[in-house]
């Protein structure tokens, strides 16, 4: 009796400490996913009226365009409100910010605050703003403020988390070193040519460059920011559809209402407020209670939300993907039928449905259907298919001769469940192997640190979610020897990825581009460096207080949630 | 008396710079970098680290660190987390909330376990002993997540009664759940307590002599058998205090109570040294001066224990 209460003491400690700043802060808003985009075409036509209807009072009597009441957001405590410094707080930072252009559910990027970007080689992009725009201050927008905020996002002395971003424009070098300090603190490669217009000079040509103006490191900041960035930081002035309403209540609540002057489109609503917990267990709780409108649905909530919110439970396939990862430093890890035999003794649909109730997409490639140019499922053709006796043949053919494997993973982060999984499939199911050793690390930056440094000596958890939907982000900085998440998939290179990225990147029409990236992916695939296991979802519920809440690349919409009265 | 006092608090001043000291490289000894893990899988730049580490000292040695926080500290600088918050302005924002959160379910503890165990003890043998005794081991025994969240669901969700998370309707709503949940353990620990030591002064002989001086029954009982029964239940109250501010991690987590406890469990993950040294020091302190507060206390209840 005791041993099982200490069980169940033990599982909870472990949901305690899946709890949110430490799940956030590793990306886990990209992590928290699920499947099934049918429920979100359900509700799929958002208003998208044109913005210059916003007029009408707070006393929200003016038709469509203004629904009225307030709705509530269930949130992880944000790092920052700036949008150049924050990585997690996306939902806070789009109600706050507008940048250029916005996905929605679709993944072609819209133009929101830019008129035009238009280039004729993908190296030179000349941005035209549209008119009127104003920071809720009533100063007005202008391209300067584009240029100054990515001026000080990529000084890197200034510590923003976004640099990285940046890292493709012209000038980014000398404001990052390798050592000392910058001796300029502007970006060569930025001209503003008037108040509504400014060119932007890449280092190499990008055709996905539209698609990465999305990415927080490219919106704009009025010029007041500059003066005080961290008094800045707790009630950010904007240009998006809701403003401030007072200052940032850490660990409470922000609460905003609607900016009367914007010029997108117009919310449904007069005010969000985000309310902060520690947990997303206890938000999830509060949501049933009908105390919060709009969270986040935690993993370990997956097998009982159908049942507590029915339709009101948002599945949106984002670009994610949860991978094992091998250590291909090390000899014994060469042989490709060793990555394939492990692969194909791993029963995604048992873990999806034991685990995920069902809400995540058993991985058949690096990505999902829901990406530009429609994805590349079923690339990892029979390698990514459960077949226990294929499985075996190719351990025997790979001359892997241990009887254990290791298995890296970060402990206490919501990882535990999966991969305790894993091994014990491929323990059950590879007959040549008779233990699977968990190497649990204690979180996030020991684990991190032991793939960088190349200590980890066993299989390992891999995951990576794009900012934007294109295969770009991941192919480029996973599974190519530019890339800055290599770690992840083992330090993997293959010169041949790397030069069709590149054609990719400097390819003149997206579908031309798409399919490179395509054919890159491919040539990975055959590789085998990695073992694709699900594509993840963003998912969300929603209260009865609230109606039209659609999720897409953005996370939640905003200006589409109507209040029901 | 006041010599004793002085001794005690001199104590401390050693204590709080060991225990900084061995927090400080406790953290320090965690594998991993905490900066590059900040973004998780998406990592930040070589110069943004480069200037992160800069600025929380991260490349010095332990000792260097050590001391340019203990300067830092000694000047009133608590230094920052590493979003830039000051460590200060978030102790001073949670403190208040534990402080409530501890001393409600503190209160409920001294009170409601003396009145248990003194009901207990009294009618020993009969209903409401056996009835209290059935409470007290139903709480020791139940993990207080268990409790936590079944009172939650069941008091929070389905009834309404109380707020389900969160302290946005003040004290004393949005406390008493939590407080009660925090406070169940406790309170039938005092009352085990209670009900013990007033079962044997009520066979000693001061008492028999009370009650043969003809004085009555509730005088005897409420001036000199709860008096001499307090110390036993005074001791575990005083510890208990440290205990209380130190244990509402589950708590605060479970009822979203933005308290030091949440802090002092993300900032270990996150490896946020400065917060976890701050905070966990702050804990020490407070669990330090309690227990002198509770010896002090002694010489109140009990004149032959003095201090000299």
């Amino acid at each position: 009796m005791s041993a099982s209460r200490f069980g169940f003491r033990r599982r909870r400690g472990n949901r305690g400490a899946s709890s949110p700043r430490l799940t956030s802060r590793p990306g886990s808003r990209v992590l928290l996913a699920g499947v099934v985009g049918a429920l979100l075409i359900v509700s799929g036509c958002g208003s998208d009226d044109g913005g210059d209807s916003g007029e009408s009072g707070s006393e929200g009597d003016g038709a469509a365009e203004n629904t009225g009441g307030t709705f509530s957001v269930g949130t992880d405590e944000p790092d920052h409100l700036t949008p150049h410094r924050m990585t997690g707080a996306f939902n806070e930072v789009d109600a706050l910010f507008s940048g250029l252009v916005e996905f929605g559910d679709g993944t072609e990027p819209k133009n929101l605050h830019a008129e035009s970007i238009e280039s004729d080689d993908n190296i030179v992009w000349t941005i035209t703003l549209k008119d009127g725009w104003t920071w809720h201050n009533g100063e007005p927008v202008v391209a300067e403020d584009y240029v100054d905020a990515w001026n000080a996002t990529a000084y890197g002395p200034n510590g923003w988390a976004n640099n990285a971003q940046l890292s493709n424009i012209e000038g980014y070098d000398e404001l990052n070193p390798q050592d000392g300090e910058p001796e300029q603190d502007t970006l060569s490669g930025l001209e503003v040519i008037d108040d509504r217009q400014f060119q932007v000079t890449l280092k190499s040509a990008d055709s996905q460059f539209p698609y990465k103006l999305k990415l927080p490191g490219f919106y704009a900041l009025p010029a007041v920011a500059f003066e005080d960035p961290d008094a800045f930081d707790e009630a950010p002035i904007g240009n998006g559809p809701f403003r401030m309403d007072g200052t940032w209540e850490h660990d409470v609540q922000i609460s905003m209402v609607r900016y009367e002057d914007y010029r997108g489109p117009q919310p449904n609503a007069d005010g969000v407020i985000f309310k902060i917990y520690s947990d997303q267990e206890t938000a999830y709780t509060d949501a049933v209670a009908g105390q919060v409108d709009i969270v986040s649905v935690p993993q370990t909530r997956f097998q009982q939300v159908e049942q507590d919110f029915g339709d009101r439970f948002i599945s949106f396939q984002a670009v994610r993907l949860d991978w094992v990862g091998f250590p291909l430093w090390d000899e014994r890890f060469q042989d490709k039928r060793l990555r394939q035999a492990i692969s194909m003794a791993i029963d995604r649909d048992e873990i999806n449905e034991a685990i995920f109730a069902g809400i995540y997409e058993p991985a058949t490639s690096l990505h999902g259907a829901n990406v530009g140019g429609g994805g590349t499922e079923g690339l990892c053709g029979e390698y990514c298919e459960f077949n226990p006796e294929r499985a075996n043949e190719l351990l025997a053919e790979s001359g892997w001769t241990d009887s254990t494997l290791e298995l890296w993973y970060p402990g206490g982060v919501g990882y535990d469940q999966t991969f305790e999984a894993i091994a014990n499939q491929v323990r059950q199911n590879l007959d040549a192997i008779d233990e699977v050793q968990l190497q649990t690390q204690p979180g996030f930056p020991a684990f991190i640190e032991a793939l960088e440094e190349h200590s980890a000596t066993g299989m390992f958890r891999g995951g990576w979610g794009s900012l934007y939907p294109t295969m770009q982000n991941q192919l480029t900085e996973v599974w190519s020897s530019m890339g800055s998440g290599r770690a992840g998939a083992g330090s993997y290179e293959n010169p041949d990825v790397d030069a069709l990225i590149q054609q990719a990147d400097a390819a003149s029409t997206l579908d031309e581009a798409n399919e490179l990236y395509k054919q890159a992916e491919a040539l990975i695939m055959d590789d085998f460096p990695g073992v694709p296991l699900f594509y993840a979802t963003y998912n969300f519920a929603h209260s009865e207080n609230v109606s039209n809440v659609i999720v897409g690349f953005d996370e939640i919409e905003l200006t589409d949630v109507v209040v029901n009265s | 008396m006041g010599r004793y006092i002085v001794s005690r608090l001199a104590q401390l001043v050693i204590v709080f710079f060991g225990v900084t000291l061995l927090i400080y490289a406790a953290v320090w000894a965690l594998p991993g970098d905490p900066i590059r893990a900040l973004a998780g899988d998406r990592p930040l730049s070589e110069s943004v680290i480069n200037a992160l580490r800069d600025e929380h000292n991260l490349d010095d040695p332990l000792l260097v660190q050590y001391l340019k926080y203990m300067g830092g500290l000694l000047s009133g600088d608590f230094g920052t987390d590493f979003s830039g918050r000051p460590v200060w302005d978030q102790m001073a924002q949670r403190w208040p909330v534990t402080m409530r959160l501890a001393l409600t379910a503190w209160v409920i503890e001294a009170i409601v376990g003396i009145v248990l165990g003194l009901i207990a003890a009294l009618r020993r043998g009969r209903w409401p002993d056996h009835t209290i005794l059935l409470f007290s081991i139903a709480v020791i025994s139940i993990p207080i997540f268990v409790l936590a969240y079944t009172a939650q669901l069941v008091l929070g969700v389905n009834a309404g009664i109380f707020p389900v998370s969160g302290i946005s309707d003040g004290w004393p709503r949005s406390y008493i759940l939590p407080a009660l949940i925090l406070a169940a353990f406790g309170t039938a620990q005092v009352g085990r307590l209670v009900r013990a030591s007033v079962l044997e002064n009520l066979r000693a002989d001061y008492v028999r002599a009370a009650v043969a001086k003809g004085l009555s029954r509730r005088r005897v009982v409420s001036v000199h058998v709860l008096r001499n029964s307090l110390i036993a239940a005074v001791t575990f109250l005083g510890i208990e205090l440290g205990f209380l501010l130190g244990g509402t991690i589950v708590i605060e987590g479970v009822f979203n109570v933005p308290g030091v406890g949440q802090l002092l469990f993300r900032s270990l993950q996150t490896q946020e040294g400065a917060v976890v040294v701050g905070v966990a020091t702050a804990l020490v302190l407070i669990f330090l001066l309690a227990n002198l507060v509770v010896d002090l206390l002694y010489g109140v209840l009990d004149p032959r224990i003095r201090h000299d």
